[in-house]
């Protein structure tokens, strides 16, 4: 018993030392007078007065930007025209190979394209006032 | 996490060091430094400006293209700035030099082509790929940005292409929306498909305020209109040898006190002018030297007599499919039907200008100087009487 | 059984039985005398207003004059359309005079429209692409007292802005009878053109027009074909009048005499006359400024020097208006640059500098700090 409450008492004094401590008083600002004037300065100033300046470039280094982004426009255009390309590419061999499959055995192409058996439709889910944190899930099986 | 940023920071220096090295080397014979074949228009003329794009801004000078000493000492260019554009620059220009890869195919195909069609199917399909080729061009992006577009050299696609765009973008929608709300179109043609900038003054005027191009839809005074105007017709499309141009200035609002309404007058009518992308106006040298031989209509400054209201001066140009004869066109310069001008003479509108005028006190004497008689005064109170 | 008790009242009796409704027993109906006479009376339906006259004034192919109210109405039940307009009532009204027209408008097809065709033969809406049909309606002053008097009305802002543009008009004709007389002085004196008072005047006041169009951006080439044109198309108007009889003589005389002068003299950037010179004299005596200016370069100058400096970018016929403004930027600007040798002194002590030195803190951008430097005033042009 005695030994319990030691523990408590322990514990008590950890959870003051990091919550805030109550002082008696005035409290003195943790700023310099300086500092809180540029503070409250800043404070009646809109959000954007306080956005930076832009920049203000020389046509020369305005063309040399532009450049520079029109070379990365025309990259990331290449990149993704040869990605395409990949896509293309892969779904005319998939469908190939489907039509193939289908003259050849009609039955497997049956089973290749057979439509997935959910376990547990969202159907069961019982109507409630808000949506559910979980996701539903189709099928479900219990941990082992 | 601080070792992997410093990881890739290394890295990417050491891609641009290697690529910075490789662009030493290449840059004299990439295909924007060679102008063997390409027009030496397409260079930045001024070196100092080249020079700030091509290598490092010299803190010590400053960029050439800010006039003031002080303001041009105090630039501080962006880090890094002048090594990324290098490598934009060079690949840019691989991409430029496939174009002119794919052009060189092209002309040769142009040379062993039997139709005209063909030959012109062709010859569209390279001025695209041209425009494409230099259009992010730093030289060219540059000359097109500051420069004023009087200092373009129109025989270069690329410069059509973003003249025509500028075009589009204002000049087009003030000349449309005038000419829309002035209700010149249906009043003289009933509409208009633009393919031209038509640009208008009247450069007699001693006055500055009267001698610069007119604002489409502008009310001016009779003195500053007294001398047959300069008209600058830009094409955009490729003229190959030269198109033959029709003008013409009418006033749909000259009264009519016999049906109380108004009649179309003829106030200018010029044919048979040739232009093209290059020399495309028609100026007072043109008139000076040829202008006899263009004009089918002189010149008569439109004239509104007191209490008229204000008139339109609506200036039309078309396309002529074949050299017309100027004889036939001259007649009685009242009364004139734009729409069976048009139409007999097989003209294809392109373009229109128009401006305004009405009565001050400079109309007498430029009816004077015309030899036009004295002009009617009207009551001031519009009266109710029907139309006739 | 508390928690039974409240629910109790949400649960729907079966069969009436239990209902808080429920009356069971015939013998506590009790009769109730309603009232047969209405005490007082009720507001509702009262506020009934007379007909307010709605409707159509003006009948299809009525004849209307301006002002004439054709439909009445409340929201728009029928459209303004050609020649009439709304009223903040919705009231339509013809501005012309002409005959009313109700049609639909291919552009709105769920509206009606009203309109004033100003012929009776006429259909509305008008075809979209064919010219609007227009009346003039001024009639014409024939007595020639009362015309006089009306063209010579003003306008209040014109007639405000007479004494203004009358002192512009006068001070601007100064100018150029001024301008003018010195030209033809000069042409005669210094240049010994030998031409009768009306040519010289002419040629004059060529010279006059030439410098104002430079002024307004002409290039000079392009100010002196003008010019010529402005001449040459005042006596083409003159030969339509009948007052000159050949035209085309009189055009190749004033042109020959035009080009006669123009290789003897020429307009300067400064607006001065002077000896005409073609391309290579120019040439070369821009290379022989050049030579002289050369010492001038990259120095601080004296006043003395800044005048010679001046007159030599100034000579007559060598540059161009845009040529000298790039040569005085190059040998006069407006603040030395620094690079000039003795135009920056370092180490002055800043409390008390030397005479005719400005002391200025500027930053060294190698040392990342700011620093003191002196510049004699002789910098500043």
């Amino acid at each position: 018993m005695f030994k319990t409450i030691w523990g408590s008492d322990k514990a008590v004094a950890s959870v003051a030392a990091t919550s805030k401590i109550f002082i008696r008083g005035k409290q003195k600002a943790a700023m310099t007078p300086s500092t809180q004037r540029i503070v409250n300065q800043l404070s009646a100033l809109s959000a954007s007065r306080k956005q930076p300046k832009l920049l203000s470039l020389c046509n020369e280094d305005l063309i040399k930007n532009r450049t520079i982004t029109n070379a990365w426009n025309v990259y990331k255009r290449k990149l993704f025209q040869k990605r395409d390309e990949q896509f293309e590419k892969q779904y005319n061999s998939i469908k190939n190979a489907m039509e193939d499959l289908k003259q050849t055995s009609p039955e497997l192409f049956e089973l290749a394209n057979a439509k997935e058996q959910k376990r547990f439709p969202l159907e069961m889910r019982i109507p409630t006032d808000f949506p559910p944190n979980q996701p539903w899930v189709y099928n479900y099986a219990p941990k082992k | 996490m601080l070792n992997r940023t410093n990881l890739t920071r290394a890295r990417s220096l050491r891609y641009l060091a290697s690529k910075r090295f490789q662009s030493t080397e290449s840059s004299s014979t990439g295909i924007w430094s060679d102008f063997s074949k390409r027009s030496p228009s397409l260079k930045l003329s001024n070196p100092a400006i080249k020079k700030n794009i091509f290598d490092k801004i010299d803190p010590s000078e400053g960029p050439a293209s800010i006039q003031n000493y002080s303001r041009r000492l105090a630039y501080h260019s962006i880090n890094e700035i002048d090594d990324t554009f290098k490598v934009a620059y060079e690949y840019l220009q691989e991409q430029s030099a496939e174009k002119y890869q794919q052009i060189e195919v092209l002309e040769k195909q142009v040379a062993q082509a039997q139709s005209e069609t063909e030959v012109k199917e062709l010859k569209d399909r390279i001025e695209a790929l041209l425009v494409e080729a230099e259009a992010s061009n730093p030289e060219v992006l540059y000359n097109t940005s500051y420069l004023s577009s009087e200092d373009l050299d129109k025989s270069q696609p690329v410069y059509r292409q973003i003249l025509k765009e500028k075009w589009e973008a204002f000049d087009l929608m003030v000349t449309m929306q005038r000419l829309e709300q002035l209700h010149v179109i249906p009043d003289t043609l009933p509409t208009l498909d633009p393919k031209v900038d038509v640009k208008v003054k009247f450069p007699h005027n001693l006055k500055d305020e009267f001698s610069s191009w007119v604002t489409p839809g502008e009310i001016l005074p009779a003195f500053a209109v007294s001398q047959p105007p300069t008209i600058r017709i830009q094409e955009f499309e490729r003229v190959d040898q030269e198109q033959l141009y029709t003008v013409v200035v009418v006033n749909p609002d000259t009264p009519d006190l016999a049906t109380n309404s108004f009649s179309t007058t003829l106030q200018y009518g010029l044919a048979n002018v040739p232009l093209n992308n290059v020399d495309n106006t028609i100026s007072t040298s043109t008139l000076l030297t040829q202008g006899d031989s263009y004009t089918f209509q002189h010149y008569i400054p439109l004239t509104p007599e007191k209490n008229a209201q204000n008139q339109r001066a609506c200036l039309w140009v078309f396309r002529q499919a074949k050299p017309l004869a100027l004889d036939a066109l001259a007649g009685p310069n009242t009364h004139f039907d734009i729409r069976t001008f048009v139409e007999t003479n097989s003209l294809n509108p392109v373009g229109a200008h128009v401006w305004r005028q009405h009565f001050d006190r400079s109309v007498n004497d430029v009816r004077r100087s015309y030899g036009l008689e004295k002009g009617k005064v009207y009551h001031r109170v519009r009266q109710a009487h029907p139309v006739i | 059984m508390s928690f039974l008790k409240s629910i109790s009242g949400l649960i729907r009796p079966l069969n009436g039985q239990g209902s808080i409704l429920h009356t069971s027993s015939l013998n506590n109906i009790t009769q109730i005398r309603t009232a047969t006479k209405k005490v007082s009376g009720s507001k509702t339906n009262k506020n009934d207003s007379a007909g307010r006259r709605l409707g159509p004034k003006a009948y299809e192919g009525h004849y209307v004059q301006p002002g004439q109210i054709i439909m009445r109405q409340r929201g728009t039940k029928i459209h303004p359309g050609e020649n009439v307009k709304i009223g903040v009532d919705h009231t339509i009204y013809a501005v012309e005079p002409g005959y009313v027209r109700f049609y639909y408008n291919p552009f709105h097809p769920l509206r009606k429209y009203v309109g004033v065709a100003l012929k009776q033969e006429l259909k509305l809406p008008t075809p979209h692409f064919s010219p609007r049909v227009r009346r003039f309606g001024y009639v014409e002053l024939t007595d020639p007292v009362k015309a006089q008097q009306e063209e010579d009305r003003m306008s209040r802002k014109e007639y405000e802005a007479q004494s203004e543009l009358t002192n512009e008009f006068l001070k601007s004709e100064e100018y150029r009878q001024n301008v003018t007389k010195e030209f033809a002085q000069s042409l005669k004196d210094e240049f010994s053109i030998d031409l009768d008072e009306n040519k010289l005047q002419v040629v004059a006041h060529r010279f006059y027009e030439i410098s104002q169009l430079v002024k307004n951006g002409l290039s000079l080439e392009e100010a002196k074909v003008q010019a010529s044109y402005n001449h040459i198309y005042n006596i083409e108007l003159a030969a339509r009048r009948g007052e000159v009889s050949n035209f085309e003589e009189a055009k190749k005389e004033n042109l020959s005499v035009f080009n006669d002068i123009d290789n003897k003299v020429q307009l300067d950037a400064q607006g001065r006359l002077c000896k005409y010179l073609n391309a290579q004299e120019r040439e070369s005596l821009q290379q022989e400024i050049s030579t002289k200016l050369a010492p001038f370069a990259n120095r601080i100058l004296s006043k003395e020097d800044k005048k010679t400096v001046t007159n030599l970018i100034e000579t007559p016929g060598a540059y161009t208006t845009s040529e000298q403004s790039l040569l005085r930027e190059q040998y006069l600007p407006e603040i030395v640059p620094w690079t000039v040798p003795g135009s920056v002194i370092e180490n002055i002590d800043p409390e008390n500098p030397p005479k005719d030195v400005v002391v200025q803190r500027v930053f060294d951008g190698k040392t990342r700090s700011t620093k003191v430097i002196g510049r004699p005033r002789d910098i500043v042009a």
